[in-house]
């Protein structure tokens, strides 16, 4: 596949393009330390309180399943977009929406991470950054969905918008 | 940027009388180091792990990734709950969050939140949905983040 996320133009990015960005096997061990940091409660730092608790064993935290996709999507782009690495023409997230949580991802458990490009803005932030909605989904190893939202990234525009300076 | 939905909400806030509804968070630094160890294992883009590839990026220096704001975020918001004896479970959906600005290293970083209403039902057994509206400020008291989040609530105990 040739398609590149981050070297190509927002105009170069097509409505309907689909990618899986790559799969994660979450381990009891990273569970626990990202809950230490960011969940601090014994149902996700302590296997055996979580053993008892609602979920009868260890889940992973929402944002540590939302994080990996992150990571996922850094990969992905790293692999087709070789050399560059700068963030030009890839920017900012400016927001999420729809993002819900499904169904709990426990250790052992293999997430693949998927991404579509949903919509393009007319709109142009700062003179120079199209704005692009892709629908982006985490599937476990049962084929259930297990997260899904909506997020907008800034993508550099390539139609003369550019001020140049 | 114009986000119809959160600024109804806000609005329709604003025209309550009284915020004693208003709760607010502990605040908590977020050193460079917390950043550079976030970056390195969920988000390695270089303007969230090299301060001048932060400098010459969008953002104009280190700055932590948005998805660990927004798991603070959690957090506090939660702590803040439990401090007015709602039991917080866990977030359960985002309908709406929008990154205001970047969280630099050494900045600090604190939730105000507001409940905007209760349902009965929630995808956590015996658990009651809060909808709320979650403000993320700096030591500025400048916008970080703006969330419209659900989260569970355990139901309250039968004896």
């Amino acid at each position: 596949m040739s398609l590149v996320l981050r070297n190509r133009w927002f105009e170069d990015l097509p409505v309907g393009e689909f990618h899986v960005f790559g799969s994660h096997t979450f381990s009891e061990l990273e569970m626990v330390e990202f809950a230490r940091e960011y969940a601090p409660r014994p149902e996700f730092t302590d296997p055996e309180a979580a053993r008892k608790g609602r979920w009868g064993g260890l889940i992973a935290t929402p944002w540590h399943v939302t994080a990996m996709w992150m990571r996922m999507m850094v990969n992905y782009m790293e692999v087709y977009a070789q050399g560059v690495n700068d963030g030009r023409r890839n920017g900012a997230g400016v927001g999420v929406q729809q993002l819900k949580w499904l169904e709990p991802v426990r250790p052992g458990h293999t997430l693949t991470y998927t991404y579509e490009i949903i919509s393009k803005s007319d709109k142009v932030v700062r003179d120079r950054w199209g704005i692009i909605r892709s629908r982006n989904e985490a599937f476990n190893q049962y084929g259930n969905k297990v997260m899904t939202f909506e997020i907008d990234i800034l993508a550099e525009r390539g139609d003369g918008s550019i001020t140049g300076s | 940027m114009t986000v119809k939905s959160v600024d109804s909400a806000r609005a329709s806030d604003s025209n309550k009388s009284s915020h004693a509804d208003l709760l607010s968070s502990v605040t908590i630094p977020v050193p460079a180091q917390t950043i550079i160890d976030f970056a390195r294992q969920f988000d390695p883009q270089p303007y969230h792990l090299d301060p001048e590839a932060g400098a010459n990026s969008i953002f104009g220096g280190l700055c932590a990734s948005g998805w660990q704001v927004a798991a603070y975020a959690t957090r506090l918001l939660g702590e803040a709950l439990w401090q007015a004896n709602i039991p917080f479970v866990d977030i359960t959906s985002v309908e709406q969050m929008r990154w205001k600005r970047p969280t630099f290293v050494d900045d600090s970083i604190r939730v105000e939140l507001q409940v905007l209403d209760r349902r009965t039902d929630s995808p956590i057994p015996q658990c009651d949905t809060l909808r709320i509206d979650a403000r993320v400020l700096n030591q500025a008291d400048a916008d970080v983040a703006h969330l419209i989040a659900s989260v569970a609530v355990a139901k309250a105990q039968v004896s």
